[in-house]
Parts: structure tokens; sequence; C-alpha cells
């Protein structure tokens, strides 16, 4: 079950815990990946120093290829794609400038790109919701750990964030740490 | 006895009430015009209050007391990312603005985490300038009480510190407030409302035992005159783009005029007693920009009050 509300904070400052508990969810729904990312534990120890998140990944969209977005036909003035789904439009267009170059690309209006190309486009990915998805939830982390803590190490996959972070060189024993946390959720 | 008050009103004929300030012997501090909204920040002498409130009530605007006015007070951040803006410490300098105070964010260059955490010596100037300076601390009460206190052990002016947990008292500070620290989101309940007003009750009470202790030896010039009479003789004061552009402390004024430029003709500034400004202050650079900073001799030191 998805419980993104619960977030577990660990310290021998039960004051502190519970504030940075009461932060951690207040930035995650800020940030709009409350639902994104869930089952969060955090040690956090300002003595030792170190900040150490554990959180699960939701899985996130499939990615999205130029086929998604819009259809190819061959037309005497070059390649014409008819867009159907504009919200990706910006993501397309960037895709076709790096592949043509700008020279060769004509937007005739919303719905409608013209290519200089005779050939077909590959149907490459333009936009990765996984990557988005990372960089929000990895911005939303930074701005839980305390700011001092500016030697990071961090592993994230498609299932899970583990993050680490200190004032001073990230000693191995936390490392260790984060390990088991990740074995007691079973990853 | 002058009185900090606060008018909120209309554009129109706020000027009545400008003038009856004037002549019951009071000071206009602030004036800030928005739209059609204007917002004037006034000293009246106690007994008259009533009459500016019948003026208040005649011309549909509203009259509060604001207990900060007549302050600068320094809102200390321990750097300006978004751990600590906009939440908590713009809420805060807003808050203490409502109530009067001239508030200026302070974000420091080492302020964050245990090892680095120090003042730079600028800043250390710059914070002794104002009236008070308000940490605005973390989560951990480790922090605040073993390491934090580093921050502003060496300042002058009283320390207000605030933070997550409870804790009755801070290392080398004027008072500790609990129940902020470190915030993703604004203040909107009952409770925290409570909490910033303990932080402006707090504040004004460091600030009252600093006036009760400037008048065991009083200024040798009233602040407020002194303000005036630079006002008229020095008009370029007036054309500074600045909404204030002479900031008043408890014992002096911050002056929004370049230093080089204006030294000379703001020590001759002259009483219609005979002293000029120099006699009853000391002019030096502010580490602000270029501003200057006035510092109002006691009666002790200048020999004489005007």
């Amino acid at each position: 079950m998805i419980d993104s509300e619960k977030v577990a904070v660990e310290s021998p400052d039960k004051q502190g815990a519970r504030l940075i508990e009461e932060l951690t969810s207040d930035i995650l729904s800020d940030l709009d990946v409350a639902h994104s990312l869930y089952n969060i534990r955090i040690f956090i120890d300002p003595d030792e120093p170190v900040f150490i998140l554990y959180g699960k990944l939701a899985i996130s969209l499939p990615d999205i290829k130029i086929s998604d977005v819009a259809t190819m036909t061959h037309t005497d003035d070059g390649l014409k794609l008819d867009i159907k789904n504009e919200r990706y439009v910006n993501d397309l267009l960037d895709k076709l400038v790096e592949r043509y170059g700008k020279a060769n690309i004509l937007q005739l209006d919303r719905y409608t790109v013209l290519v200089a190309t005779d050939d077909d486009i590959p149907d490459e990915t333009i936009y990765e919701p996984t990557t988005e998805l990372k960089r929000k939830v990895i911005d939303s982390i930074r701005r839980v750990a305390p700011e001092g803590y500016r030697i990071i190490k961090h592993d994230i996959t498609d299932d899970y964030v583990l993050f680490i972070a200190s004032e001073e060189p990230i000693k191995q024993e936390w490392i260790n740490q984060g390990r088991r946390l990740l074995k007691e959720a079973g990853l | 006895m002058l009185e900090p008050l606060m008018y909120t009103g209309g554009v129109y004929r706020h000027d009545e009430l400008m003038e009856l300030v004037e002549d019951l012997g009071g000071h206009l501090l602030q004036k800030n015009v928005m739209q059609l909204e204007v917002v004037l920040l006034i000293l009246v002498p106690a007994d008259d209050i009533s009459e500016v409130e019948q003026k208040a009530a005649e011309l549909l605007g509203t009259i509060t007391r604001a207990p900060l006015i007549g302050t600068e007070i320094a809102v200390v951040a321990p750097s300006l990312a978004y751990h600590h803006m906009p939440h908590p410490t713009c809420d805060i300098a807003e808050y203490l603005r409502r109530n009067g105070a001239k508030t200026n964010i302070i974000g420091l260059a080492r302020g964050v985490g245990r090892r680095a955490a120090q003042l730079t010596k600028s800043e250390r100037g710059l914070i002794n300038e104002h009236d008070l300076a308000l940490f605005i601390l973390g989560d951990f009460l480790s922090c605040i009480t073993d390491v934090k206190y580093q921050l502003y052990e060496d300042l002058d002016v009283p320390i207000i510190v605030t933070g997550g947990p409870e804790c009755d008292a801070v290392p080398y500070a004027y008072a500790y407030i609990g129940g902020i620290g470190r915030r993703a989101k604004g203040f909107h309940r009952e409770s925290e409302f409570a909490i910033l007003d303990s932080i402006v009750g707090m504040i004004s009470k460091a600030l009252d035992e600093r006036r009760e202790e400037l008048e065991k030896d009083p200024l040798s010039v009233s602040p407020f005159r002194l303000m005036d009479e630079i006002t008229q003789q020095i008009p370029q004061v007036g054309e500074s783009l600045s909404p204030t552009p002479i900031t008043m402390h408890l014992d002096g004024m911050r002056i929004k005029l370049p230093y080089d430029e204006y030294y000379e003709r703001i020590r001759n500034v002259k009483f219609i007693e005979g002293p000029t400004l120099s006699d009853v202050a000391e002019v030096r650079p502010s580490f602000m920009r270029e501003y200057l900073i006035l510092k109002i001799k006691t009666k002790s030191v200048a020999g004489f009050a005007l």
C-alpha cells in the first residue's frame, strides 16, 4: 500500500525528529512528490553529524516516444508531423532541432510541423517521466536535509532512493547503515 | 511620551491627518502610498491619541498601535537558501513590519552547519548597526545551545533567537522563542500567530529595557528632532527613492545618502540653540551600501542636552 503520509524519523533528539517529520511531509506535498516517494525513513543525528534518508519510489509513467505525440506522413514539402498531444510539443521540437537543425524545421501551426527530409524519423524517446521524477525527488530531499550537510552520497534507482548527507566526509558505517535500512525494507 | 501608531486609510485627505500630527507635536516616520491606500507610521503625544483617532474615524481610516515604530531590526538567517526562505524568515520579518519595525533580512555567508558557522567582520558590523537582531535557527536543540551561539556571542545588540524545539533559554541571547524552526509552510493557525505575537512582545520588552537604559543617561537631542532638522536643512534626503530615507534607531539613525558626498553637510546641520550636529552626534559610514550612520551622544558625553 502506498502510504505517502508516513514518514518515520529516528534521531537521538526526539523533538527534532518530530519537527523533521512534519517538515518532510510539507516539502513532499509542496513539491508534488508525496505520491511518488513513500515508506520514507530518516535517520538524523546532528552530533555525528549525519542525515540518512531512504524511500521507495512509485512506478512512474512509461517513456514518451515520437509516435505517441505525432503521426508522420510524407508529402511533397517534406515529412509532415500531425501533433496528437500538444503537451510534449516542446520536447518534440527540441529533439527535431537536435537531429535536423533549426533551418530544416517549420512549424506551420499549433498542430503541424514540417521537416525537410525524405526519410522516416526514428521513433525515439522524447520525454522520460522517470528522469523528471528522480530530479524532483532529489530536489525535495535536498530541501529536507540540513543545509550545512553538503557532502552527499546518493543512490537512486527505479525502485528506491538512498540519500546520505553530512558535513564531514561520508563514513563507511553510515553507508552500511543506509544499506541496512534498504535490506530491512526488502531491497 | 510619544505613542507609536500606524494609520491605514485612503489617499484622499490623508494630508489632514499628517498636519494634525505635526500640530500636536508628533512625528511622521514613514509614508507608504500603495495605489489608493496609504499607510502612515506616526508618533503622537500620548495625551492626544483620541484626537488622532477621531480624525482617522472621520477619514474612514484605522489607527492601530505599532509598538516597534522607530526601530530597525535585523532578521538574520543562516543563509538565503530555500531552507530558510520564504518561511519562516520572510514571514517573521513581514509580521515585524506590520508592527511598525523597519526590518532588514540578513543571510549569512557562512551561517550554516556546525563546523563552518561564523560571522564575517562586515556582517558583525552590519548587525551591530541595528537596534536588535533576531536569529532564525533550526530544529535541533544541541545545535542551538551548543554551537550556533558562536554566531551572536560577540554582538553588542540584544539578541533574540527563534528555533524549533522548546527550551527556556540559550546562551548569550536575551530570549529564546521555540515552536518555529525550519518550516515549509506559512503561519496560518491561531497558535502560530500567537508565536509571532510573542516574538513582537519579546522584542518590545528588550527595546523597552534599552530605552530605560538610555533614560539613565539621556541622549543630548531627541532622535526625532534631529530627523526633522536634517530633513529641513538637507532637502536631498527627500529625493532618495528609498521608502525610509531616514531610518530611525533608538539612539540615532541611518541616513540613506552617500557618505563621502554628504558627510560634511550632515556634520554642519545647525540647531537654533547654537550647536551643530557634530557636537551632539557621531557620524560614520554604514556597512550598508554607502549610507551614513548617526549615533547621538549621551548628555554626559556631549556635556549638554537640547
